[in-house]
């Protein structure tokens, strides 16, 4: 049988491992909500600038935090990239064809990755301390990766709360041509959102190297628990995905424990199906 | 069809017969071994176009591809069952799967990105639990099926001469266009092209919408679950990320998007021409640099979704027969917009009058655009029919499906807000 | 100060405006009456820029705006307050209220705009973190002129105000309307209503099938038989 003390540091350290969760899917429910295109991609992204942090360390010996930072733009530039040369021709494409473009971003940046860095695991050394507290043992870099996302999110809270711009961006997702009544460019605010979108899959991808090895396919193992994710609070629901992203977390890590790690990942899935069953449009979605 | 194209028809289908029997050098092995390979995979890419030409999209096939390869591999190899009665239970196994899938989709309509979203997850998550249930699945190495020694045959479904399977693929591509032919023409087609119109006002006209929808859901299951069988029997040999997972599932989805989805042979089309690519670009590359045949796939993927997203045989065909398209091109996708998108990117016949409409839900400048779904001629949205233009501005019809569709949810809602004025005045 | 010269316009195929003329002189206030289909909307819309005039010439205070895109034409002191209201439904009413002061050169004076906006309407301030979907009939339309006023604008459109409100409500409406024009904006009304709409307005157009088939005071226009007969009311 498995002790309880083994539960609760699951279950702590599926709350660590949710903040991580919530921030990826906040990007990528950003980028839904406004844009109204589901980046496929988005999680290789976050790949890609784990391997911008990793090759920054490595390479070129930044310390460990300007490496994040420098994530952060990298993040935002890909952003930008990535929606003016794929998204803006496809604007007005059906939504099949968005989604297979994106998918085809996906294609390309694994094999590029696997081409230029091969399919080699890479982690970023971190010495960081594990923190013992009441018999539960508790990674640093985890405890850190989860008080930073934590901050990131109040910054794109307060970002898109307080700021013009960030209250444009809501406001252009709800209504385009209003907001171009009142002197926004619509396409303008597009290359923000896509912008804040990629400097969060930057923060995402700081955070997690410090806890994961990078490799061409990672995009693979957290895409489509991101898409759960999202897809259970409620597409485009920043709220909903925040609380979803910490249940699945909970159930993965959980899980884990109880059986085994893939399995952890299989039993979040099905209940992932349970609740489809019972709130189709996702747990936290408005009843309209 | 007129008699002449339906003569060349089978002429090529008489050449294609043919071809195991040609003279064609040493690399003859490896010419069928490439047919062979588009024979089959078109054959699933038709599968998974019975679902994706009435909206339900699916990135998930991968999952279906998946449990009808092991599924039959494994009862093969564990129990000694014959591929015959494995491939069948198989294939049940699989619609059980997708069945449980589809019912809340269905029911509870989750259409559109969430379906999509859905079904990738399934992908995943299937290709994990494969990797994860290592011990009899031989997880991410994958399972060889065990030979069948002297007994090879009809039997076992082995056969040491590619030319059986030359046939079989050709049988099962043939019987899959049957399929799709009959769908085609059946009451299901008109139906679920209703539903993909207006699942409300379908549904009020006593269309029996979860059952439609999870018919033909179990329908592609079936047949991509066969289609994964016989590559798993073909091959000899199964793993998780090349019968599943969300790679092998963009590859299908792309083959027939490419190839054009609204058509018979559109995935036909489409899949001999990703796999002669990808064929081309291996023997072209070989090992020198790993990655590179994907890269530039993936990077044709993306600029031909960009310049070419009508599919290349749906718009030849329509160019050659200048007919209207077979697919009324403007998506819709109904549950989650309520504004039809006019301006499409997919071929308009040249007559004036189809183009956009006068300031309503169809505003060109609208955001909202929707999912790709034949709707009926008789339209009673205000999408533009292909007839010569009309002297007199087309009446916008204020639908009640709109307004049915409006209030379903709140992305409905906002993309009615969206929209130029509210379609309960015309244009003033 | 607002001249419309030879304007036509319409969606893809369809013309909805023809060869549509008209001015407005600064201080004014004009409405544009008309029936049901008549091209109103594409009108207003054709000035503020969401469409693109087809031929013809749009200019305000002698800068040609025709084919400008509404994000620059508001920059040029063109306010449009859409049919509809067209209000950010998840945003609060005080975001709205900011969304409307985007500018720079609004920004800039944004606490004084806003001050004037709540002075005009009270209800305002007072449900100012009210989510705007939430709102009245009659207080949205308020928030939507208001956030119009936020851009401070020199011409205001108004398209069909007092679509969808109680008929108390509309006569509320239209003196507010009153109170902006005393302000000293100059009103563009475009409106089915046009009995109430000319008591308020100087001048006046009649749109019919895109055409204008009549211009003058409002007062004689107000005295035309066939315009009683045929628009009494609603």
């Amino acid at each position: 049988m498995i002790e309880p003390i083994f539960i609760l540091e699951a279950v702590v350290n599926g709350i660590l491992l949710g903040g991580v969760l919530a921030l990826l899917a906040l990007g990528l429910n950003l980028i839904f909500g406004v844009i109204d295109i589901v980046w496929i991609a988005y999680v290789d992204i976050v790949a890609l600038c784990m391997y911008g942090v990793y090759f920054l360390v490595t390479l070129y010996g930044w310390p460990l935090w300007l490496a994040g930072l420098g994530a952060i733009v990298i993040g935002a530039g890909l952003g930008v990239l990535v929606h003016l040369l794929i998204i803006t021709p496809i604007l007005s494409s059906p939504p099949i064809n968005q989604l297979l473009a994106t998918g085809g971003l996906l294609f390309f940046i694994q094999s590029v990755a696997t081409l230029l860095w091969s399919t080699d695991h890479r982690s970023v050394r971190v010495t960081l301390p594990t923190i013992e507290v009441g018999g539960i043992f508790i990674s640093f870099s985890r405890l850190l990766a989860f008080g930073l996302s934590i901050l990131a999110m109040i910054a794109l809270y307060l970002f898109l709360k307080r700021t013009y711009t960030g209250t444009a961006i809501r406001a252009v997702s709800q209504d385009r041509e209003a907001i171009a009544l009142m002197g926004a460019r619509p396409q303008r605010l597009y290359v923000v959102t896509s912008a804040v979108g990629g400097a969060m899959a930057g923060v995402a991808g700081a955070l997690l190297i410090i806890q994961y090895a990078v490799h061409p396919y990672f995009g693979g193992a957290f895409g489509p628990l991101t898409f759960m994710i999202c897809v259970l609070g409620g597409l485009g629901n920043m709220v909903g995905a925040f609380f979803a992203a910490f249940i699945m977390a909970q159930v993965i890590s959980v899980g884990g424990v109880l059986v085994s790690t893939e399995m952890g990942y299989v039993i979040a899935f099905v209940i992932f199906i349970v609740l489809m069953f019972v709130r189709p449009g996702g747990i936290f979605a408005k009843r309209g | 069809m007129t008699t002449a194209f339906r003569v060349l028809g089978l002429l090529a289908l008489a050449a294609m017969a043919l071809i195991p029997f040609l003279p064609l050098g040493a690399a003859q092995e490896y010419i069928w071994h490439v047919i062979i390979q588009i024979f089959l995979w078109s054959f699933v890419g038709n599968a998974w176009s019975l679902m994706g030409r009435f909206g339900l999209v699916s990135l998930g096939h991968g999952a279906f591809l998946g449990v009808g390869a092991y599924a039959t591999v494994l009862l093969w190899n564990f129990y000694g069952m014959t591929p015959w009665v494995g491939v069948v239970l198989a294939v049940l196994l699989t619609v059980a799967l997708a069945l449980v899938v589809a019912y809340p989709c269905s029911r509870f309509q989750v259409v559109g990105h969430y379906f999509a979203l859905v079904t990738l997850a399934v992908g995943e998550v299937v290709r994990l639990w494969i990797v994860a249930e290592r011990d009899w699945t031989g997880g991410s190495l994958g399972v060889s099926l065990k030979t069948g020694g002297a007994a090879s045959g009809l039997w076992t479904l082995q056969f040491a001469d590619k030319r059986v399977f030359y046939y079989v693929g050709m049988a099962a591509w043939l019987f899959g266009l049957w399929v799709w032919w009959r769908v085609d023409r059946s009451m299901a087609r008109s139906a679920m092209e209703a539903i993909g119109e207006d699942e409300t006002a379908a549904a009020s006209v006593g269309i029996r919408v979860t059952r439609f929808k999870m018919g033909i859901t179990a329908l592609s299951a079936a047949l991509t679950a066969l289609g994964g069988a016989l590559l798993a029997l073909y091959l000899a040999y199964t793993n998780p990320d090349t019968l599943s997972g969300i790679g092998v599932s963009l590859r299908i989805v792309f083959a027939v998007v490419l190839g054009g989805m609204y058509s018979l042979l559109g995935p036909f089309v489409g899949t001999a021409l990703t796999i002669a690519l990808s064929e081309y670009l291996r023997i072209y590359f070989g090992i020198k640099l790993i990655g590179i045949a994907e890269t530039i796939y993936g990077l044709l993927l993306i600029i031909f979704i960009i310049f070419l997203p009508a599919g290349i045989y749906g718009s030849i065909r329509d160019a050659l027969f200048r007919r209207r398209p077979a697919a009324v091109r403007v998506p819709s996708w109904s549950g989650s917009r309520s504004a039809p998108w006019s301006r499409s990117s997919w071929p308009w016949p040249s007559w004036p009058a189809v183009a956009a409409a006068p300031p309503s839900s169809c505003a060109a400048g609208s955001r909202t655009r929707r999912w790709p779904r034949i709707a009926p001629s008789a339209s009673r949205s205000c999408r533009p029919t292909p007839r010569p233009p009309p002297s007199s501005p087309r009446p916008r019809a204020s639908s009640t499906a709109a307004t049915a569709r409006r209030s379903r949810s709140p992305r409905a809602r906002r993309a009615s807000a969206r929209s130029t004025p509210p379609p309960t005045g015309t244009p003033t | 100060m607002l001249e419309l010269s030879r304007v036509t316009a319409g969606y893809g195929a369809f013309t909805a405006l023809w060869d549509v003329s008209l001015r407005v002189s600064s201080g004014e206030a004009v409405a544009v009456v008309g029936p049901n289909g008549a091209g109103k909307t594409t009108l207003l819309r054709a000035i503020s820029g969401l469409i693109a005039p087809r031929a013809g010439r749009v200019t305000f205070e002698g800068a040609e705006l025709a084919g400008h895109p509404a994000y620059d034409i508001v920059a040029h002191g063109i306010a449009h307050v859409p049919e509809g209201r067209r209000l950010f439904p998840q945003l609060t009413v005080a975001e709205n209220l900011k969304m409307g002061a985007f500018l720079p050169a609004a920004r800039a004076h944004f606490h004084e705009s806003l001050e004037r906006v709540y002075t005009l309407f009270p209800v305002l301030a007072e449900r100012s973190t009210q989510r705007a979907g939430s709102l009245s009939g009659g207080e949205q339309q308020m928030l939507a002129v208001g956030r119009a006023l936020m851009s401070r604008p020199k011409l205001i459109l108004f398209d069909e105000p007092s679509m969808g409100l109680a008929p108390v409500m509309v006569l509320r409406l239209f003196d507010l309307i009153r109170r902006v024009r005393e302000e000293g904006y100059t009103i563009l009304v475009v409106e089915q209503n046009v009995r109430q709409v000319l008591k308020l307005v100087d001048r006046a157009y009649l749109l019919e099938v895109g055409r204008i088939k009549m211009e003058g005071r409002a007062a004689d226009l107000a005295e035309q038989d066939f315009v009683r007969q045929a628009y009494v009311g609603f």
